[in-house]
């Protein structure tokens, strides 16, 4: 079953969590050992994303789990099919209060600066590739409101209904939004000319290895469906 | 659901008809973002989850909410007479002393009955002298008052004629 839950936790693809809560809620460990399974990770790299710093986000993860645990221990949680957009919600409110902290630091603008320049230098695999590091700086320069629907989207996994729930908006504006923060993020790699040849590498390694340009005149005429 | 909103994104947003290409470079960041959303769950330490559900499972917490915090027992410790007797005895003589030093100020201040006299101005001194009266009319020291105030009057009769100005105060 926890096999499962993890191979659908992409994208909010919701599996019938009411038991699962309803059994942690009750003391069961291997329950809410697979709560924690399906969302620490996706938790852990929304608030990294955010953050620039991994045992921030692991504290902000913890401290979102040690919320619900409470909630779950006190009998205070009700489960009315939202607890992915509430977790979220946790998880959101703890990350801008540590970005609201960190601005008011002292030398805020340096540190920032710099964490932006560590962000995209830390010499990893994955950061090493260039797509990756203009990724990140791209997703620096969207607005706060534009950032956190493409982080909860891609690094929390979520849904675009349970989105729709957590920031109290209308699927389709944040189809729309999402849709214009992507295009953003394009047009700086592409005026950005390491970016732009990174990009192209990603496009060619694609269409080799997924098949991606055969898919995308598909995806355009399913554009009827609603 | 996901899946036929994530298509919708790409063709029905604004651009109609969909250019392909710009739709595909969309798709292409669509896609690079999940990467990279992926390099970052990868990289929470290992171990990450386990710890997580340990450290946070409802039931584990030492101290629950709403359990009762008991203090240690109070140790029981009887006064013994003796040092009983020894604070009683230190609380007489911090009063006894605080008693003496009071008394002691009152007098130097006091004019036999306690009665205190403030230093009065010059030009309040007449009128001083009038309450100073008032008050002690019936005391043994109203003859001083009387040559007191007698010696006021004629000095200031003398600083009239001298300057021509009243100095007011009918004495």
């Amino acid at each position: 079953m926890e096999a499962a839950l993890i191979s659908k936790e992409n994208h909010g693809s919701t599996p019938d969590l009411v038991p699962i809560l309803a059994a942690a809620a009750a003391g069961d460990h291997d329950a809410w050992s697979q709560i924690v399974s399906l969302y620490g990770r996706r938790l852990y790299a929304l608030a990294k994303s955010r953050c620039k710093d991994g045992e921030v986000a692991e504290e902000i993860t913890q401290s979102v789990f040690a919320t619900v645990a409470q909630k779950f221990g006190i009998g205070q949680y009700q489960e009315q099919g939202k607890f992915e957009s509430w977790l979220f919600r946790v998880a959101m409110n703890r990350i801008r209060d540590h970005v609201r902290r960190v601005k008011r630091r002292p030398g805020f603008e340096d540190s920032h600066s710099l964490a932006e320049t560590q962000a995209v230098a830390t010499p990893t695999a994955e950061q090493d590739d260039p797509m990756m590091r203009n990724l990140r700086i791209a997703l620096t320069k969207l607005s706060d409101s534009d950032r956190e629907i493409v982080e909860l989207r891609h690094h929390g996994g979520m849904s675009f209904k349970d989105m729709s729930d957590l920031l109290n908006e209308p699927v389709g504006t944040l189809l729309a939004r999402h849709h214009r923060a992507l295009k953003k993020i394009k047009e700086f790699i592409e005026n950005n000319p390491e970016g732009a040849a990174a990009a192209q590498n990603v496009v060619e390694g694609s269409e080799e290895q997924e098949g991606v340009a055969g898919r995308i005149p598909a995806q355009g005429k399913r554009k009827v469906v609603s | 659901m996901s899946d036929i909103l994530n298509n919708k994104i790409v063709g029905s947003e604004s651009e109609s008809p969909v250019d392909p290409d710009a739709a595909a470079s969309v798709t292409v960041v669509a896609s690079a973002l999940d990467r990279l959303a992926a390099a970052e769950r990868a990289s929470a330490p290992s171990g990450f989850e386990q710890r997580l559900a340990r450290a946070t499972f409802p039931s584990s917490p030492v101290l629950r909410i709403g359990d009762k915090v008991l203090s240690p027992a109070v140790a029981n410790r009887p006064w013994h007479p003796l040092r009983l007797a020894a604070a009683i005895g230190l609380i007489a003589a911090i009063g006894a002393a605080y008693f003496a030093v009071r008394s002691s100020l009152i007098d130097s201040n006091a004019n036999g009955s306690g009665t205190r006299f403030s230093k009065a101005t010059t030009s309040d001194t007449s009128i001083d002298l009038l309450v100073l009266a008032a008050v002690f009319e019936d005391s043994p020291i109203l003859p001083e008052l009387e040559s007191i105030r007698s010696e006021a009057a004629s000095l200031e009769e003398a600083m009239q004629s001298e300057d021509g100005f009243s100095y007011g105060g009918a004495m």
